[in-house]
């Protein structure tokens, strides 16, 4: 967009804005002030504790030449250092296993990015799964597509 | 413009100038939470410029933004008042040491952790914010719906949410402000450092989802930037689009809102999460006085998509504009609507450098490409480049020229804007100069820029007795006693080269006039005269008067084809087309041209026996010719004797005849030199010829006697030099030489006599005695050699005897 399409916008904005006040006077002064009273911020510690289980949830499944298979993932409802993460891929009677320490994040555990590099991952759609093992907890994702060209 | 365009342009000058509707206005200006932007929440520079604020200026905007809050009454402070001691942290491979001290307030905390760990403190705030609603909290006695105060101490432990899962209690080895702050600037550093170590990746397009519920699903984000990464991590949500639709408040029961809150609280506080800009001018409008200032509320967010990475926001009583190379400044009223007239930032005026300024009678706005200057009777007008810096150099609008009332006016050849005092004219090779009063008047006579003067080249400029402007071909030159007239050209570099007005010729007394052939200028003591043939040519003094006074370049004399000069002898000289003026102070000035000047110049000039003209040429009686008169003589002109200089004893045995009146008439030549005697010489005139040399004097030869001389071989035959004019006596004439004489009746025709025969003839009693006039020259007998004569004749024997017979 050239700039004086964003100008005449720009324009055009205050003179809606101004033009509007001059019409309404102070009725949209009070309209627009109760608005904005009404317009209380959600703020995270104001939120109601939720119920959800620690689960194991993938954020990217991928493969591409040279690097491999890389998932990446974190355990939610749980911060803590000390466990282990494993990716598996499965198609056809193949398994694959790689594994990683655990990291305590901020509000999650990561995993981060797990990596399969290995010639058996030949063609085909992969079923990924991320498990999260620690001496208190244990758990594992849904099953996830990996597409491998 | 379209007219749509030049309506807004006039409703907004019409609204702005109603100070009540402004100050009403609302302010409604937050940001559109739907244009969150998913994958690149907020740019690195900004993330991570741990330098941003100072402790000063982050406890300003905490107590601006907690003005409205009291403690809790179980005595929680807000978080403009809170202290906590803090402990010491080593520097470890993310962070600087962190220094722990006693009672450090907020602010402190905030601004050494981002120092530390280098994030921005506005991104700490904005956390705290999104968290725990600390920055704005109330407090007081607000209750939550369990019962708690809203400000309570568990908003300080669990301040940025650090070790809080979602769906589980804080770890409690996190508690606190201070340890809170640190711990997630410093690990927004981890991240960064450890990219493969955590789940969102710089980069990568990656599945993030709307809420903690799997069922609520998740959206696939490209994220951009380490930053974002980063805020994934921390908090891996996404608003869903209920979340986004409901800009602060609740979306539906899949909505999560911290990454949606960072977004909204950076934007909206700080101005953009991608440019410096949004911030600066956040910065800017509180210097102003934020919303009770001089730009009222914020109409708009800020934007920071102008060419040039700026950014612009919109208040209610103008804008500010910001870009990296010019910082943060407010441009309102009718300086706003001209500069948007002219593009905005996009124009050339480019982004304002220096907000609108008031000056006695007016304001201005200085701009990248220049000035817009207001006054209430000239409105609003830029002016820019060479023009608005000569116009700084006569004081801007409090100098004579006071505000501009034009834009800058284009025209062939170059520019001008208009003043009230005048107007400033610019053009590529002569720059920017003001023309004013008189010198305007006359040169705008002359056609102006477009004239034969053309665009200035330099302002009125003083002389010691007056002023000039000069202009791309001439100049216009005043003084009290002469006017204002202008010179050019030839005849201006003439000029120069003599001094301009401080020199021979003074200030011009008259504009350059055309005559045929050419043009000339007057001036104070002379004029200066040109055509093609000739160049441009100075004449002063009495020359130049006289030449005036025969009519100048149009007279007789035409164009001068010489300077004047200075004579050997102190007189003075100019060489026209049609002739010379002679200048001495004996004898004035006298113009020598033609066959006379030829003359002249054969006898060597005023050097030479004729000296400096008396007279011009004047008629000779009978209209046979001209004369003109030297110092020394005069040169005698006809048509058929050509021009001959007459002078010294020549001349004086030539009145002696009568002159051109006399038997002699007009030279026929000049004089020649003669090989005979001590200064021999010559001058034929028509009737006869004076021959001169220092031992005989100046002697008059003609007719007859003058035949027979020359058949003697003149002054080389054995009569030599006359001594005498032709004398007349009774019945003939004669004229006596060194050598003898000749003598001439019409009888007996002319013939010369010598020796002894002269001697007899004398003893005899001459032509009037015994034997009259000579009636033969001398020749042979027998006995000797004879002469023969009217009554008788002599014979010298070659004896020697003399023998005398009458008849």
């Amino acid at each position: 967009m050239g700039s004086t399409a964003t100008g005449r916008t720009r324009a055009r904005t205050t003179v809606l804005v101004l033009a509007g006040a001059a019409l309404l006077g102070i009725a949209a002064v009070v309209v627009v002030t109760a608005t904005r009273e009404a317009d209380t911020p959600v703020a995270f510690g104001d939120a109601e504790p939720l119920p959800a289980p620690v689960e194991v949830v993938v954020t990217a499944a991928e493969w591409s030449p040279g690097t491999g298979a890389e998932v990446a993932g974190y355990v939610s409802g749980i911060v803590e250092d000390g466990g282990e993460c494993t990716l598996t891929l499965e198609k056809g009677g193949v398994r694959l296993e790689a594994s990683r320490p655990a990291t305590a994040d901020a509000t999650t555990t990561a995993c981060g990015w797990l990596q399969i590099d290995d010639p058996q991952v030949t063609s085909g759609t992969w079923a990924a799964t991320l498990r999260y093992q620690s001496a208190t907890t244990a758990v594992t994702s849904p099953e996830t597509a990996l597409d491998v060209r | 413009m379209t007219r749509a365009a030049r309506l807004v342009a006039a409703l907004v000058a019409a609204v702005v100038l109603c100070p009540v509707l402004v100050v009403a206005a609302p302010a409604a200006s937050a940001a559109d939470a739907r244009a969150y932007p998913a994958g690149n929440i907020i740019s690195d520079a900004l993330f991570f410029d741990g330098g941003s604020m100072d402790v000063g200026q982050v406890q300003t905007f905490l107590d601006q933004k907690g003005a409205g809050c009291t403690p809790a009454p179980d005595g929680t402070p807000c978080l403009k008042d809170y202290r906590q001691d803090t402990g010491t942290r080593a520097a470890d491979a993310y962070c600087a040491a962190y220094q722990g001290a006693r009672a450090e307030t907020a602010a402190q905390i905030l601004v050494k952790a981002g120092r530390a760990c280098g994030v921005n403190p506005r991104v700490l705030l904005v956390m705290l914010q999104k968290e725990q609603s600390l920055v704005t909290m109330r407090g007081g006695t607000t209750k939550l719906p369990d019962g708690r105060y809203s400000l309570n101490p568990r908003r300080y432990e669990e301040a940025l949410g650090y070790g809080c899962p979602d769906t589980a209690p804080c770890d409690p080895s996190y508690k606190g402000l201070a340890l809170q702050v640190y711990s997630a600037a410093r690990k927004f550093r981890v991240y960064a450092a450890n990219p493969n170590s955590y789940n969102h990746k710089a980069g990568r397009t990656q599945a993030v989802r709307y809420h903690p519920d799997a069922a609520c699903g998740s959206g696939q984000v490209y994220i951009q930037n380490v930053a974002t990464a980063g805020l994934y991590n921390y908090t891996p949500y996404q608003p869903n689009a209920a979340a986004l639709a409901a800009g602060y408040r609740a979306g539906d029961d899949c909505s999560a809102y911290g990454n949606r809150n960072f977004w909204l609280y950076y934007t909206d506080w700080f101005g953009s999460t991608q440019s410096p800009g949004g911030a600066a001018i956040a910065d800017k409008w509180a210097s102003l006085g934020g919303a009770t200032g001089v730009l009222g509320d914020a109409t708009s967010t800020a934007n920071c998509t102008l060419p040039r990475n700026g950014c612009y926001q919109l208040f209610t009583k103008g804008a500010l504009y910001w870009s990296p190379g010019t910082g943060a400044h407010f441009v309102k009223g009718d300086i706003w609507t001209q500069w948007a007239r002219l593009g905005y930032e996009g124009g050339f005026m480019g982004y304002p450098v220096r907000d609108e300024t008031n000056v006695p009678g007016g304001t201005y706005s200085v701009f990248e490409g220049g000035a817009f200057y207001w006054s209430p009777s000239t409105g609003t007008h830029y002016v820019k480049g060479d023009i608005w810096t000569a116009w700084g150099r006569q004081g801007y609008e409090s100098g004579p020229l006071g505000f501009p009332t034009t834009d800058e006016v284009h025209v062939p050849g170059g520019a001008y804007s208009e003043f009230t005092g005048g107007r400033i004219y610019w053009s590529p090779r002569g720059g920017a100069h003001a023309v004013t009063g008189a010198f305007h008047d006359r040169w705008s006579q002359l056609g102006g820029y477009a004239g034969i003067l053309g665009f200035p080249h330099s302002g009125e400029r003083a002389t010691a007795t007056g002023s000039y402007v000069a202009f791309a071909g001439g100049a216009l030159y005043r003084s009290a006693g002469t006017g204002l007239h202008f010179v050019k050209g030839a005849i201006q570099e003439r000029w120069a080269r003599s001094g301009y007005e401080t020199g021979a010729l003074g200030y011009p007394v008259a504009d350059e006039q055309a005559v045929p052939g050419g043009t000339f200028s007057l001036f104070e003591r002379g004029g200066i005269y040109w055509s093609p043939g000739t160049g441009a040519r100075a004449l002063t003094g009495e020359l130049a008067r006289e030449y005036a006074a025969r009519g100048g370049p149009t007279g007789p004399l035409g164009f001068p084809a010489t300077d004047q000069a200075t004579t050997a002898t102190r007189g003075a000289v100019a060489h026209f087309r049609g002739g010379s003026l002679y200048w001495s102070a004996a004898t004035g000035a006298h113009a020598v041209s033609g066959p006379t000047y030829a003359a002249f110049a054969a006898s060597g000039w005023e050097n030479g026996p004729l000296g400096y003209p008396t007279a011009d040429a004047t008629p000779l009686p009978g209209g046979t010719g001209t004369v003109t008169t030297f110092e020394h003589g005069a040169v005698y002109w006809s048509r058929a004797t050509g021009a001959h200089a007459v002078t010294g004893a020549i001349e004086t045995a030539w009145n002696r005849w009568g002159g051109t009146e006399g038997d002699l008439g007009l030279p026929g030549t000049g004089v020649l030199a003669l090989a005979r005697g001590t200064d021999g010489r010559v001058q034929h005139f028509q009737g006869g010829s004076v021959y001169s040399s220092r031992e005989t004097g100046a002697r008059v030869v003609k007719g007859a006697v003058y035949r027979a001389w020359a058949a003697t071989g003149w002054e080389q035959g054995f009569l030599g030099y006359p001594v005498s004019d032709e004398t007349h006596v009774p019945g003939g004439a004669y004229n006596l030489f060194q050598g003898g004489a000749v003598y001439w009746s019409p009888a007996t025709g002319a013939h010369a006599i010598r020796g002894k025969f002269y001697d007899a003839w004398a003893r005899s009693g001459y032509e009037g005695g015994t034997l009259g006039f000579p009636a033969s020259g001398e020749y042979d007998t027998r006995r000797g050699r004879q002469m023969d004569f009217q009554r008788g004749t002599v014979l010298v024997t070659t004896a020697g005897q003399v023998e005398v017979t009458v008849h």
